[in-house]
């Protein structure tokens, strides 16, 4: 697998880098929110940190693009 | 040096000082020291662990490494870190919490056994003393670069300095002056890619000199056949493996999550904490392409940053940012003094000496932090006869990232994984690693096989040997798509 991988060009790490980034936001939305939130008696909007997650992942994604 | 200079390194010494002493009074059992007393908030947290991440791997090493090989080095920071940060975050970290550990050992051992406890305190141990004397060669080479000092000097001084907030005001003490710390490094880096940037004429300039004598400089990635960060290797090495095990396993990174206030406070930290790591490399990256483009007069890459401090910035300014580089050093050496201090103290000790008195921990604990401290100022000297600090610490890390990767990632998210599973995978997976150091494989490579290897040896063990039971389990393993009832 590793040749594979070394007869491809470096551009494909981008595109590579990118579907992991897009794959880990679906997977991040699948988690219940109840998981996210345990513990808090009354989780404001702002404490569900998928969001944070999907904002860190839309970053990610713009600079995998870029560079 | 600018007498300017001089009173923001003074003034820096003093705060940190008097903040360590200032929680001493505060530690008043095992608890405070190692874990804070159960008290920290997230974004202090947050702040704490990208101090002690950010280390001689990256200051000084990553901005060497930038100035070689270039915006491939970001890597570490990004798809080398978010991913695995994000499950740390959401999968991890309530885990631990839940369980109610001290360490990642402990939880090994809870899920496991006792032996597999006591081999991954070991050898995390012994690695960590190696790490905190490159911390301390690298922290001695800022500081005769900078200020002339001879190298025993300045492992004498710092390690004096360190040793007194970090011995004296545990975990709370390392948290606080790392968040300090880190706001520091974030303001002067910030300065350095304006004031860089500027004398240059501007972004298109400094991109333009940067990428027409060095055309790779601006990619990410590098052609597979790079002798030192080959694409593949990067994502299969670096992203799935040695990234996650860090993350998800390294004790001087989770502890302070581990002190957390709540198990929102404790997810909510790593999560804060990759939003600045995204922003790290304005501080670790740049300054190395910085010192390319400006066609700095060094013989060694490991001297692009201390060189910038030295040429870019304003007296005062290059006062505080050496400020902010020794401050980062010493965050990475007074995390791991307060993390394997833990490890010897419980995992190893409380195993190994069935006589122990926990009311014992914290005097014990300092007096481990004090000979750990002596150990890695003895070692420092030394350091620099190992070669590119970066690749020394990396190559290290390839050893036994992939089998610990391989028994958490099965022990927290199955309920396959068996005691005897574990140990014997842990054993045969840094043996191969090791004896795969003798091939010509780059250490990414070796990682992902040893991974690879462990998770098919404690998958095939596990069916042949007897696990926990269901009750045991309960606690142990997260099912983030079970019902509640069942987590």
């Amino acid at each position: 697998m590793i040749q594979w991988f070394q007869n491809m060009p470096a551009e494909w790490g981008n595109y590579v880098s990118m579907l992991l980034f897009l794959a880990l936001a679906l997977f991040v939305w699948q988690i219940p929110l109840s998981k996210i939130t345990a513990g808090l008696a009354a989780p404001k909007k702002w404490q569900d940190i998928r969001l944070w997650a999907m904002a860190l992942i839309a970053l990610q994604l713009v600079i995998y693009a870029m560079f | 040096m600018h007498t300017l200079d001089l009173v923001v390194i003074g003034g820096y010494v003093l705060l940190i000082i008097f903040v360590g002493l200032r929680f001493a009074s505060r530690v008043k059992d095992a608890r405070d020291f190692f874990l804070a007393g159960r008290s920290l908030t997230w974004w202090v947290i947050g702040l704490s662990i990208i101090g002690s991440n950010i280390d001689t791997n990256s200051y000084v090493g990553a901005s060497g490494n930038a100035y070689t090989i270039g915006l491939a080095q970001a890597n570490f920071e990004w798809i080398g870190a978010i991913p695995a940060m994000i499950i740390a975050s959401l999968i991890f970290i309530p885990l631990y919490w839940r369980a109610g550990v001290y360490s990642i050992p402990e939880y090994m051992g809870l899920r496991y056994n006792q032996a597999v406890r006591v081999v991954t305190a070991l050898i995390t141990s012994v690695f960590a003393v190696f790490a905190m004397g490159v911390a301390m060669w690298a922290l001695a080479l800022v500081l005769e670069t900078y200020l002339g000092w001879p190298i025993w000097l300045s492992i004498l001084i710092s390690g004096a300095v360190v040793g007194l907030y970090s011995i004296t005001g545990g975990l709370a003490a390392v948290a606080f002056t790392d968040a300090l710390q880190v706001s520091i490094m974030f303001f002067c880096g910030i300065a350095i890619v304006a004031l860089g940037i500027s004398e240059l004429g501007g972004i298109s300039e400094f991109s333009a000199t940067l990428t027409r004598d060095n055309p790779d400089h601006l990619s990410v990635y590098l052609p597979a056949d790079h002798p030192q960060s080959p694409w593949p290797g990067v994502i299969l090495g670096l992203g799935i493996v040695l990234s996650p095990a860090y993350w998800i396993a390294s004790q001087s990174i989770l502890q302070r999550s581990l002190g957390a206030k709540s198990q929102w406070d404790a997810s909510a930290s790593m999560m804060f904490a990759a939003f600045a790591k995204t922003f790290v490399p304005l501080l670790i990256i740049f300054p190395g392409l910085l010192a390319l483009v400006m066609q700095a007069p060094i013989d060694d890459s490991d001297k692009a940053l201390p060189w910038i401090i030295k040429n870019v910035l304003p007296p005062g300014l290059s006062g505080l940012m050496f400020v902010a580089v020794i401050a980062a050093l010493q965050s990475s050496i007074d995390s791991s003094i307060n993390s394997t201090s833990l490890m010897i103290t419980r995992d190893i000790r409380h195993v190994l000496f069935k006589q122990h008195d926990p009311a014992q921990d914290l005097i014990i604990g300092r007096w481990i932090s004090l000979i750990l401290l002596l150990a890695a100022m003895l070692i420092a000297p030394f350091i620099s006869d190992l070669g590119g600090i970066f690749v020394f610490l990396q190559t290290g890390l390839s050893l036994f990232q992939g089998p610990m990767l391989a028994l958490l990632l099965l022990g927290a998210l199955s309920q396959r994984a068996t005691p005897s599973a574990g140990l014997w995978t842990l054993i045969s997976g840094v043996g191969l690693a090791a004896a795969l150091q003798f091939s010509d494989l780059n250490f990414y490579y070796i990682a992902f096989i040893s991974f690879c290897y462990s998770m098919l040896a404690i998958w095939s063990l596990s069916a042949i040997t007897e696990g926990l039971s269901a009750d045991q389990l309960a606690k142990l393993t997260y099912r983030p798509f079970a019902r509640e009832s069942n987590s």
